[in-house]
């Protein structure tokens, strides 16, 4: 069924299921990301004349790199079977960076050129960020155990991508119905079709005739038109002065965008694809970078859901396919029109499918043993989920957390959420970097399973210095004993007094089996 | 770089119980040799470099398990049965 592309011949019918997944999964950011900054009145010619262009310019570099990465490990490896990594816009970074600095900046008093002129720096600092993420990142995959990446992954993937795609399919069971248990009864029950059509792609074509036939698609052209990427260097440069106060919000998120990419790239390790992590991350922050030197104000970064792909006979064609895609979108504005040719739930069916893996890769690709760090690992991502929508849910009436609510219950929604029995307080502790969060939790109870509580005790550790300077569990970075995350810290460290002092003494107080089945 | 999560039973009876070697299947082995030539890290409940990767006997190719002496295990600090990462 293959048909020869080069010396890697590597396209594939499956590779039309990852178009579907990465372009159309990332052209729904474009239009948030448009509608998010219409709502702080920056004008047409900002935001489809420079950011949008610029955004289509760093994914489809990204596509393109991960295609060549692609073609290279193929090659290298001899195999047809390759998979590339999906590119695509970092979801929670984006919205860190239109809530946390551009609408900042605009309620400063700037105007919307000043604004995106210094949206463009904390985009292009990022992506330096990200890379010299690259060169630590491979060092923190040989230190943490490879279920607190799988799991992390596992967890973004439940909250994000399965409860998103189930939720699509129930908000239209008439469209979404069929259309997900055809690629349920292909891709997990192994039912194919006799020319080995992959299930993904027959899906999603019966989604959108179905969707036509239903008269769920409705045309929109209103985003056509021509417009070039414009090389905006001089505006980053001049952008910097205006960041400064921004860094303890840039550098925490960018933390957390070259992690994003580490266990990524370890999900695709996982499923097969021996990719680089460093070279990644480095890829990752280099298309930042340059997509912010044409106007984008959020970063690159790998994609989840490559082990979802594999399995549906994705290959590498889909990317350059995107990457060609991108372009077209950027020049004619094509992003609104294949928005509403796609309907959500068709979209989301690859999500779905995708997470599932994912969550399934995390359990058999570990030690079983280690099924309970994959358990916590999920947790955190959850905090985030329930943020996101008690977030969304309130700023639809007008009311915006960042702006409104604290940690501490000082200001009058937290107070009646706390009233009225919402665990309100734990759950922003636990969604600011909940990536971050859920590595140091799996990691420690894989070393605590594994009779390393001197190991558990350096991650609590780092777990407390990670909280008092607000890595985690704070919205921006801190300092000092007032601070929200300052009782995190001290928390995390009397969890390490306490194993260390357990490693120290359990020789001789206690009966520790080799092996125990708490399960 | 390659990774691989096996389940370990005992060694083989003529195989030495001091020996540093862990038996794999042939598929696992040749990506494994590929990447890391034929010797390997291998993570249990604690790490031990330098083990040396050998074919599993035609038997026991379809069985998704690994073998190992039990000085191995030992080092490994894990019990049969547990799985193990290749690295």
């Amino acid at each position: 069924m293959e048909r020869t592309l080069g010396h890697a011949g590597l396209f594939r019918p499956g590779d039309l299921g990852g178009v579907v997944y990465s372009y159309f999964g990332n052209i729904i950011n474009f239009i948030i990301i448009a509608y998010a900054l219409q709502g702080i009145g920056w004008p047409e010619s900002i935001i489809y004349g420079r950011v949008i262009p610029g955004l289509a310019v760093g994914l489809m570099l990204g596509c393109l790199a991960y295609a060549w990465q692609g073609y290279r490990l193929a090659k290298k490896t001899g195999r047809k079977d390759v998979t590339a990594l999906p590119s695509g816009v970092s979801t929670p970074a984006m919205f860190v960076y239109l809530y946390g600095v551009i609408y900042p900046l605009h309620y400063s008093g700037l105007s919307p050129e000043v604004c995106w002129m210094a949206a463009t720096a904390a985009c292009f600092l990022g992506g330096f960020i990200e890379i010299l993420g690259g060169f630590i990142g491979p060092v923190i995959r040989r230190l943490i155990p490879r279920v607190a990446m799988l799991g992390t992954v596992a967890g973004i993937g439940l909250v994000w991508m399965a409860t998103a795609g189930l939720f699509e399919v129930y908000h239209d069971p008439i469209l979404g119905m069929p259309v997900v248990i055809i690629a349920i009864i292909g891709l997990i029950g192994g039912y194919v079709f006799k020319k080995r059509i992959p299930m993904l792609l027959v899906s999603v074509v019966f989604g959108i005739i179905w969707a036509l036939f239903l008269g769920r698609v409705q045309v929109d052209t209103s985003t056509l038109g021509v417009s070039l990427p414009i090389l905006s260097i001089g505006a980053v440069f001049q952008g910097f002065k205006y960041i400064i106060p921004f860094l303890s919000v840039i550098i925490p998120i960018e933390v957390y965008n070259f992690i994003e990419t580490m266990d990524n790239v370890e999900s695709a390790i996982a499923a097969g694809d021996e990719y680089n992590v460093g070279q990644t991350q480095i890829i990752d922050g280099a298309c930042t970078m340059v997509s912010a030197l044409f106007g984008s104000v959020v970063p690159n970064t790998v994609w989840l859901g490559h082990a979802g792909l594999k399995k549906s006979e994705t290959g590498i064609s889909y990317s350059w396919i995107s990457a060609i895609l991108y372009a077209l979108s950027s020049v004619f504005g094509l992003y609104g029109f294949m928005n509403s040719l796609m309907p959500a739930v068709v979209a989301s069916i690859t999500f779905l499918w995708c997470a599932m893996l994912m969550l399934v890769q995390a359990y058999t690709d570990v030690p079983r043993r280690h099924g309970a760090a994959l358990a916590i690992a999920l947790i955190p991502h959850l905090a985030d989920g329930l943020y996101t929508y008690v977030r969304d849910a309130l700023g639809a009436f007008g009311i915006y957390l960042e702006e409104t609510l604290t940690m501490n219950s000082s200001d009058e929604i937290s107070q009646a959420m706390i009233n009225y029995g919402v665990v309100w307080k734990g759950v922003v502790a636990m969604h600011s970097g909940a990536i971050i969060t859920s590595i140091l939790w799996a990691t420690v109870v894989a070393f605590i399973i594994d009779r390393r509580l001197d190991k558990a005790a350096i991650a609590f550790v780092v777990a407390s210095v990670l909280s008092f300077f607000g890595f985690i569990h704070s919205p921006a970075l801190v300092f000092g004993t007032a601070t929200m995350s300052f009782p995190y810290a001290v928390g995390y460290l009397l969890a390490a007094v306490i194993c260390y002092a357990i490693h120290l003494g359990h020789k001789k107080i206690m009966d520790v089996p080799r092996r125990y089945d708490y399960v | 770089m390659d990774v691989k999560c096996v389940r370990v039973l005992r060694s083989y009876e003529n195989a030495k119980d001091s020996e540093r070697v862990i038996y794999i299947d042939e598929a696992a082995r040749y990506a494994l040799i590929k990447q890391w030539g034929d010797s390997v890290m291998v993570r249990g409940r604690r790490d031990v470099k330098n083990v040396q990767i050998k074919a599993l006997k035609e038997l026991d190719q379809d069985g998704f398990i690994a073998r190992a002496s039990q000085a191995l295990i030992d080092e490994l600090y894990i019990e049969y049965g547990e799985e193990v990462l290749l690295i």
